[in-house]
């Protein structure tokens, strides 16, 4: 029976689809009207699946699997396609440059700013390693499995899926596809603390996927982390003490993305779907409030208690990360969607 | 004075909007992107008495019509504006239209008629310890699984399922209904046969067409024909022993997920 590995709850993006993206790679009926808005409340979108198509022979992707905006306004893109694992757009989706042959598991992508510097932070949870570079791909140090704390036997046991940086330095990993634990290491690497693991008690994760530095109140910094298989946002101290979850039901949510006063998530997928490629855009508010759904159900709450989520449109297939740009305007990164490029909202 | 203002900012409003959407704009149009399928549940798909029909998509200005059989349904369909309560099986389909979108794929629920309940049922496998559903009871207990195959009312074999099932006073069979689940990407395939022995004399084989690449998940069923007066029958329902070329676990074999065996009168 050991060869039979599904189902069984695995934590990783399953097995791949071959349907390619609707309406991605038609041309526009020259008949249509009026352009679709996508989105509730305060927060409401058109959508430009053209954008940031390139030449799939000369700049492939793979997984695109996270975004962010540099110093620069630029808009860099990880994917796991070792050809070029990092390629750099303008806001226009003009392709700037490519670089990096050597991440294969490139997954996490977290933009640091040391000085008015630029770096970036990979994780690749097939090297089991994190990676801080320059915002030209030199390599400034890694980070290994972190086998001193004894939670770790092995080094493949570490499967990271994510980094976020503190004002200080600080760097904390989430462990998303591995053990589940979230690690706490200074500016240089250094080992500092080790906390959460798998499980569904209120410290503990089942797929621990994305982190992001809160400081939104100035006066209580947080850490945000996604336990995305069960469709909830748990908020922890620096120290590594569990405060609050916030349950986001029917939504498997990648990573928190703070802009301003709200946090952006892609979701991966719709839990009850029948697709598995039910994925969509939640956004909530300065009061951790959910908004807005792009592509999905309008949230509503009774007594309290936010309704199930899920796929209305079927527009993302498995979105893995958002960007919002300094113009308000957000860029869509998507897991197992037959090699395509970006998806870009356009705020109205 | 008011309304003349207000009639000017309106036709300017508008005169502008449609400057503002080009032909040729870059945005994705109406009628370019599909809606989701509604999610359609039923108080219980076997019908004892009357069964409630729900169907739900949280989309504004949705329109959901349905049919009641196994036709795909238009807009000249029935509406569904409520929970719908039906007496007899059937297939009943459900579609979403919109005028942004495009019309979804139909949601079809098959409503089963409550079959005879054997006295007894004898297995001589086991289903897999993982996936035991509720018990040695589970495919007679009138309860249908959901497409989700962690649903208890599923077992699952990776290998032979075969069990004898038992009847008070020889009542007269007309058919019997296997419920089964496909859902490829989760390594669950139809039975490759099933074979049943009619009162340890008449043998029936039934082959079932195997599934195809890139079919999404679904609850489907074997039938028996039988029209015989039963005492007992032994039922083998042989899995998927290797999975399609086409599959990423090919060669090896299959997950079988039954949830009710249904004795028709």
């Amino acid at each position: 029976m050991g060869f039979l590995t599904y189902p069984a709850g695995v934590y990783a993006e399953r097995s791949r689809s071959a349907n390619l993206p609707a309406g991605k790679a038609g041309a526009f009926s020259v008949s249509s009207p009026k352009d679709v808005i996508i989105g509730h409340n305060s927060h409401q979108y058109k959508v430009n699946l053209n954008w940031g198509n390139l030449n799939t022979s000369q700049t492939p992707v793979n997984d695109c699997h996270e975004m962010v905006q540099d110093s620069k306004g630029r808009i860099v893109l990880l994917t796991n396609h070792t050809k070029n694992n990092v390629i750099i757009y303008d806001k226009s989706g003009k392709l700037i440059e490519t670089w990096g042959t050597e991440y294969p598991g490139a997954h996490g992508l977290t933009l640091v700013k040391e000085n008015g510097t630029d770096f970036l932070l990979i994780t690749d949870y097939e090297r089991h390693q994190i990676i801080k570079t320059t915002i030209d791909g030199k390599v400034v140090f890694k980070i290994d499995t972190p086998l001193e704390t004894g939670k770790y036997t092995k080094k493949e046991d570490f499967k990271p899926t994510e980094t976020t940086v503190t004002e200080n330095g600080d760097i904390y990993v989430a462990d998303g596809y591995g053990k589940q634990y979230i690690t706490h290491y200074n500016h240089k690497g250094e080992l500092l603390n080790i906390f959460g693991g798998q499980g569904t008690e209120n410290g503990q994760f089942l797929n621990a996927h994305g982190i992001c530095y809160d400081h939104r109140d100035s006066d209580n910094p947080s850490l945000l982390i996604t336990a995305r298989e069960l469709n909830q946002l748990k908020r922890f101290g620096l120290d590594g003490t569990f405060i609050e979850t916030i349950p986001v039901p029917g939504a498997l949510i990648c990573r928190p993305v703070i802009h301003k006063k709200d946090i952006y998530f892609a979701v991966l997928r719709s839990k009850n779907a029948v697709h598995d490629d039910s994925g969509f855009i939640l956004i909530m508010n300065e009061k951790n409030e959910v908004v807005s759904c792009p592509g999905a159900t309008a949230p509503s709450y009774q007594n309290n208690e936010l309704g199930e989520l899920y796929q209305t449109i079927r527009l993302f297939q498995h979105p893995h990360d958002v960007c919002i740009d300094d113009d308000e305007n957000m860029y869509v990164a998507q897991w197992n969607s037959g090699q395509t490029y970006p998806i870009k909202l356009t705020r109205v | 004075m008011r309304i003349a203002i207000l009639s000017i900012l309106l036709t300017s409003i508008l005169s502008c909007a449609e400057k503002t959407t080009p032909v040729d704009s870059v945005f994705v149009q109406q009628q370019q992107i599909s809606i989701t399928q509604p999610r359609v549940t039923a108080t219980s798909t076997i019908i004892d008495s009357t069964v409630t029909i729900t169907a739900a998509l949280a989309l504004e200005d949705v329109a959901l019509y349905y049919t009641n059989d196994g036709s795909a349904p238009t807009e000249s369909s029935a509406k569904y504006i409520a929970p719908i309560t039906v007496e007899k099986e059937g297939i009943y389909s459900f579609k979403a239209f919109h005028t942004d979108w495009k019309p979804s794929e139909t949601t079809t629920l098959k409503l089963y008629k409550k079959g005879i309940t054997p006295h007894k049922i004898d297995w001589h496998t086991n289903a897999h310890t993982t996936y035991p559903g509720v018990g040695s009871m589970t495919v007679i207990n009138q309860k249908k699984g959901s497409l989700n195959f962690r649903d208890e009312q599923w077992v699952g074999y990776d290998s032979l399922a075969f069990a004898k099932a038992y009847f008070d006073k020889k009542p007269f069979i007309k058919s019997m209904t296997i419920g089964y689940l496909t859902d490829t990407k989760s390594w669950i395939f139809p039975p490759e046969k099933v074979v049943v022995l009619l009162n340890q004399k008449d043998t029936l084989q039934i082959d079932i067409p195997k599934a195809t690449e890139g079919e999404t998940p679904r609850l489907n069923d074997v039938y028996i024909p039988i029209n015989k007066e039963i005492e007992h029958i032994s039922i083998r329902v042989y899995n998927t022993s290797k999975l399609p070329e086409w599959h990423p676990g090919k060669g090896m074999n299959a997950w079988l997920f039954m949830d009710e065996w249904i004795f028709n009168e």
